[in-house]
């Protein structure tokens, strides 16, 4: 996949450009400062407790424990946008 | 390492150093590999110089550079193998290696994330100690006591970015002989600081002959390295004559009235060091302005502003020192004998204009981590350090005070929440002003998440599910 992405250098197709994106989300996602994880599993907790069908497998009764846990599985549809600070 | 041998590497150093310039370091590869310099380093050096593979060369000093920074490399290696070897004695492998991870882990939990309020920890690690601190403190430095304000007053004022502290003073360092030699050291103190007609003679106006004598003290004289006609030409480039004259002629625009009244001093030379100075004019006003003059205008010798001058001996290394009460950073720096690298003010400002900001950053940080370390206070470095940050990132000194940093533009609900909030509310309608909402008082004011920490954080909905699972609403 990488591969491709550089051979493609120049003339970067839909495809490379979706995949410049995945691999920004790559290195955003495991960079995630405190910050940006308590608000990720909070928004996360938040839907849980509201009733959204819980994307893993688990035991766990509390919204905040699954939330953890699936932001530790990876998944949790959410990320974060980050801009240049003002 | 040993001092010798750090004594030796920067004697290697310097002869590198010196007067190298870019056009001078211009040295082909070829000549580089001729002269026994590895291939490896060839290649570096030549990088460090912008790749020109051509041009003159001083070929000696490239080399005896390379030489000092292999001799160094090779001494700081051994030297850590040591060290090394030490531990290891006592400890496995697995266990050195786990206090190295240990080490590390701290270092990063160390570290502030992004979005950490760093301002309001900093400011709040220092206004803590700062309740534990005396309110008025004078410190002694060594026995000629020269005092200086130390404690919250000194914080204070150095935050507030004050033209002048209100005890100026420096320190001076030594460079050579003087710095060894007490008598040099002394002899340089003298020179520096300043001397009046007054520490050096005796001044009276006597109304029986209309005239002011000054005797003078030939042991202080001596002391001072003062000669007398060095005295005598200072007091006949006074003059005497009214002041009326001088403004009228200024504001008349004519420059001939000026002088009109004033005279040139004419001095009597009588025995046993004494001087006569006769009033032109004889009225009792003129004989005691003329004492005046004499006793507090005429500087014989020092730099300007140099009150004091104090010989101390330092005690870790033993060299001599200057302390001065009063600061001219300047003209100090420009004294043959002062080591202008190790010379210091405690007055920011002056660091600032003669140095530049990056000094002047540099000696807030000095001076704010000696007052709180004199106090028996810890305050991490740095703290302090990102206060002098936002203090001279202008590339100016600013001052901090009740509205924050000076020039910050604030906004008008701040303002509001801060004082008299009908007042600026007022205002700030009448102008038509307008707020952006971004600091954390106006978010707080109208009641929205303030742009700090998680407050901070703009949440998105992930295109690619991650690992186990795909993501919703694609």
């Amino acid at each position: 996949m990488v591969e491709v992405a550089v051979k493609e250098e120049g003339k970067k197709g839909r495809r490379g450009k979706e995949e410049e994106e995945e691999k920004e989300e790559e290195r955003v996602k495991k960079n995630y400062t405190k910050y940006e994880k308590a608000r990720i599993i909070g928004a996360r907790a938040l839907q849980i407790a509201a009733g959204a069908p819980v994307l893993i497998k688990t035991e766990k009764m509390d919204s905040i424990e699954i939330a953890v846990e699936e932001f530790e599985k990876d998944a949790i549809p959410i990320t974060v946008k980050r801009r240049d600070s003002r | 390492m040993k001092k010798e041998e750090a004594e030796e590497i920067a004697e290697l150093l310097k002869d590198g150093k010196g007067d190298f310039t870019v056009a001078e370091l211009t040295v082909g590869r070829e000549e580089l590999l001729e002269s026994g310099i590895e291939e490896a380093h060839a290649a570096d050096i030549l990088k460090m110089l912008g790749r020109r593979e051509e041009g003159g060369l001083k070929l000696a000093e490239i080399k005896s550079r390379v030489n000092a920074c292999e001799q160094l490399s090779e001494k700081i290696k051994s030297e850590l193998n040591e060290k090394l070897r030490a531990v290891r004695r006592r400890l496995s492998a697995e266990k050195l290696d786990a206090i190295l991870r240990k080490v590390e882990a701290k270092y990063e939990e160390a570290k502030v994330e992004p979005r950490e309020a760093v301002g309001i920890v900093a400011a709040q690690s220092i206004g803590e100690p700062g309740t534990q601190m005396t309110l008025r403190t004078f410190h002694y430095a060594g026995v000629g006591a020269i005092y200086i304000t130390l404690g919250l007053p000194r914080i204070i004022e150095i935050v507030d970015a004050r033209k002048k502290p209100s005890t100026p003073a420096m320190k001076i360092k030594l460079a050579g002989e003087y710095a060894t030699d007490k008598n040099k050291a002394v002899q340089l103190a003298m020179e520096i600081e300043e001397t009046f007609i007054k520490d050096i003679a005796k001044i009276e106006a006597s109304p029986e002959d209309m005239s002011v004598w000054v005797s003078l003290n030939e042991r202080e004289l001596e002391r001072r390295n003062i000669g007398r006609e060095e005295v005598v030409a200072k007091l006949s480039g006074l003059s005497t004559g009214t002041k009326a004259g001088t403004k009228a002629g200024t504001k008349a625009g004519t420059k001939a009235g000026t002088n009109e009244k004033e005279h040139a001093v004419e001095i009597e030379e009588t025995g046993a060091g004494r001087l006569r100075i006769p009033v032109q004019t004889k009225s009792y006003h003129e004989l005691l302005r003329l004492e005046e003059k004499v006793s507090s205008k005429l500087a014989v010798k020092g730099i300007n502003g140099i009150k004091r001058a104090i010989v101390r001996k330092d005690d870790a290394d033993g060299e001599y020192i200057i302390y001065t009460e009063g600061s001219a950073l300047k003209k100090v720096l420009e004294v043959p004998g002062v080591d202008f690298r190790r010379t210091t003010t405690n007055n920011i400002a002056e660091i600032a204009e003669v140095l530049g900001i990056e000094a002047a950053r540099n000696a807030i940080i000095e001076e704010m981590m000696e007052t709180l370390d004199e106090q028996g206070l810890d305050v991490d470095a740095r703290h302090v350090t990102l206060i002098a940050d936002a203090m001279t990132m202008e590339g100016e000194v600013k001052s901090i005070g009740r509205h924050g940093l000076a020039g910050g533009k604030s906004s008008v609900l701040s303002r509001a929440a801060f004082e008299v909030t009908v007042d600026n509310l007022l205002a700030a309608a009448l102008h038509g002003e307008r707020d952006e909402l971004r600091g954390v008082t106006e978010n707080v004011i109208v009641g929205q998440p303030i742009k700090l920490g998680t407050g901070a954080i703009e949440l998105v909905a992930r295109r690619s599910g991650g690992g186990s699972t795909q993501a919703k609403g694609q």
